[in-house]
């Protein structure tokens, strides 16, 4: 027996670099990220982790193969998953803007399950440019698979069942799940990316991506629920005052006399 | 616009998701919208008390055996079908989210989660909503009805509907068979420690350094009666369990006072603290994001600073201790 596992991932802006005025919003809504460094969506970072601790610790043999749906930024990153013993990096090709529209998406990825069938798919919850939350949910309901959200953990039990660890609203729940499915990560502890040595960097240097064209409903915009019409930077600033003093306790001192005694007192 | 509002009454969380969607109906279509209530239960004897959460014209409530999407979106598209209304609101949770974007591409319609702000007298409706991980604020047009939209969690709540209920029904899905996919082993409650309900909250980011330091500044936030929260980082390091999580992905809180250690203050988490009426920042970090969006920043070791604090409070408490 051999498991087939998609983890679909994107490369995205750390946002958090940009500092508060460096946001600008171009006429068609476009926004400049291109002086920040990229990283991997954090819960896609989560999802990558847990397809390898899966596979490492299943009983038969486990193919995994590495997706994202873009550009050439995404490059290094499907190399550093070779490195770490993907058998598969994929990188749908699309110039498109799919911010806002996960259904686009969520096509792409169908589309390459229907000539590549995988047992399961795991991919973050979200992703912090569109934060549409959706991907994952409309890939399940386009293969009519079902979807397992805010998964913590994924473990292999016996040959036909995985038990998966998730969030709900109230709490936290542990189930057995028959595959295939498709698995939402959320918040998962631990579950930083691993980094691979130089020898398996070397080890892996010739291996190509693998580039396909996505295919993405001729007019992306048609498929898409939701247009954008307009995006705006918030402004959250407060009054920001800072408190002067010449050591860590005098400055505690001066905070406590003119600001948290009184708000203490309001509670 | 008439509407159909989806209640997961399998949850404890049920209360607040009906606050919370009865002020967004207040605020973006009129109180006296029409619409219906389908609310979602398992536990037999809260069935009464669950009902009288969301007053609406027609009420139907649901019995399953727990909550599975997968029964909540099998009953939610057949009484789409048989009786469909533009529109369908979801609670801001995990499961609502869920449910909104997966029930729209069983209906066809346009989805979207975590909304702000709809208005529904456009052509298209528009929907307002925050991206790239909260700095900006977005305008979105739905395209295609039904539009199956889950509201932003933290907003407003509104206690009391003044809407007669005029038709009321019962369904009983137990034993649904779409769910033979999946079984439940075990279920533990989270156990927030009270953070979307305090008035009073300390919350420790990655600067705080360590697990053994957070753990220091939780016995800190104790001493005060302050509830304890983390940041993102320190959730992922697993220097504190999920869920003391703050933020856009954990709890949503609207204290009257916020002190937040170490935190950088990127835009996620502070969905989870904006809410409050003051904060104060401590970090060792002048340009810190969060400095300029508290109300009062220390640049400085949180360490030393939180010290000196304990000392002055405890000192005012057996002041006045004495003084009594």
């Amino acid at each position: 027996m051999i498991m087939d596992v998609l983890v679909c991932f994107k490369v995205v802006p750390d946002l958090d670099q940009l500092p508060p005025g460096g946001w600008e919003i171009d006429s068609a809504l476009r926004v400049e990220t291109g002086f920040v460094k990229t990283m991997l969506n954090p819960y896609d970072e989560s999802a990558l982790e847990l397809a390898l601790r899966f596979a490492e610790s299943a009983p038969f043999p486990v193919k995994l193969t590495a997706l994202t749906v873009g550009g050439r930024e995404a490059e290094s990153y499907l190399k550093t998953l070779y490195a770490l013993r993907f058998d598969r990096a994929v990188r749908l090709e699309s110039d498109a803007d799919l911010r806002f529209s996960p259904e686009s998406v969520a096509a792409a990825i169908c589309a390459f399950v229907r000539h590549n069938p995988q047992d399961l798919i795991i991919m973050g919850r979200q992703s912090g440019v569109g934060d549409n939350a959706a991907t994952p949910l409309i890939t399940a309901e386009m293969l009519d698979w079902p979807c397992i959200s805010q998964v913590t953990g994924i473990k292999i039990r016996g040959e036909d069942w995985l038990e998966l660890g998730s969030m709900v609203d109230d709490g936290f729940l542990r189930q057995l799940a028959r595959p295939p499915l498709v698995a939402a990560v959320g918040n998962a502890p631990h579950a930083y990316l691993r980094v691979p040595t130089l020898k398996e960097r070397l080890a892996c240097r010739d291996k190509k991506v693998e580039v396909i064209e996505a295919a993405i409903p001729a007019s992306e915009k048609k498929a898409a629920g939701c247009a954008l019409a307009g995006l705006a930077v918030i402004d959250r600033r407060r009054a920001g005052v800072k408190i002067e003093g010449a050591n860590p306790q005098e400055k505690a001192r001066r905070l406590y006399q003119e600001y948290l005694k009184g708000w203490l007192a309001e509670l | 616009m008439n509407y159909t509002v989806v209640l997961n009454g399998c949850s404890r969380t049920v209360q607040s998701q009906a606050e919370e969607l009865a002020a967004f109906i207040e605020t973006n279509l009129g109180a006296a919208a029409p619409g219906r209530c389908i609310i979602f239960y398992s536990a037999p004897e809260k069935k009464d008390e669950l009902a009288a959460l969301f007053p609406a014209e027609y009420l139907l409530l649901v019995r399953v055996e727990r909550y599975q999407p997968e029964f909540f979106l099998s009953a939610l598209a057949r009484l789409a079908q048989d009786n469909p209304t533009p529109l369908y609101l979801f609670p801001g949770g995990y499961s609502g989210s869920e449910l909104a974007v997966r029930l729209a591409c069983r209906l066809g319609g346009s989805s979207l989660t975590a909304v702000q702000k709809l208005e529904a007298a456009q052509e298209p409706p528009v929907c307002c909503k925050t991206v790239y991980s909260g700095y900006l604020q977005a305008r979105l047009e739905l395209r295609r009805k039904p539009y199956c939209l889950s509201i932003a969690r933290g907003g407003a709540g509104q206690r009391r509907r003044a809407v007669k209920v005029r038709e009321m029904a019962e369904l009983d899905m137990r034993g649904a068979a779409e769910a033979s996919f999946c079984r439940e082993l075990e279920f533990k409650e989270a156990g927030g420690g009270g953070l979307e309900q305090a008035s009073f909250i300390m919350a420790a980011g990655r600067g705080v350094g360590s697990k053994e330091k957070t753990e220091k500044f939780k016995q800190a936030a104790a001493e005060l009666g302050a509830a304890f929260g983390v940041s993102r980082p320190v959730a992922m390091n697993a220097w504190a369990p999920l869920s003391a999580l703050i933020g856009a992905s954990g709890v949503i809180s609207r204290p009257r006072l916020c002190i937040a250690a170490g935190v950088s203050g990127a835009a996620a988490f502070y969905a989870g603290i904006e809410k409050s009426k003051h904060i104060v920042a401590l970090n060792i970090d002048e340009f810190a994001p969060l400095v300029q969006t508290a109300d009062v920043a220390v640049i400085d070791d949180y360490e030393a600073v939180l010290e000196e604090l304990l000392r002055l409070i405890r000192q005012e408490r057996e002041l006045k201790a004495k003084g009594e």
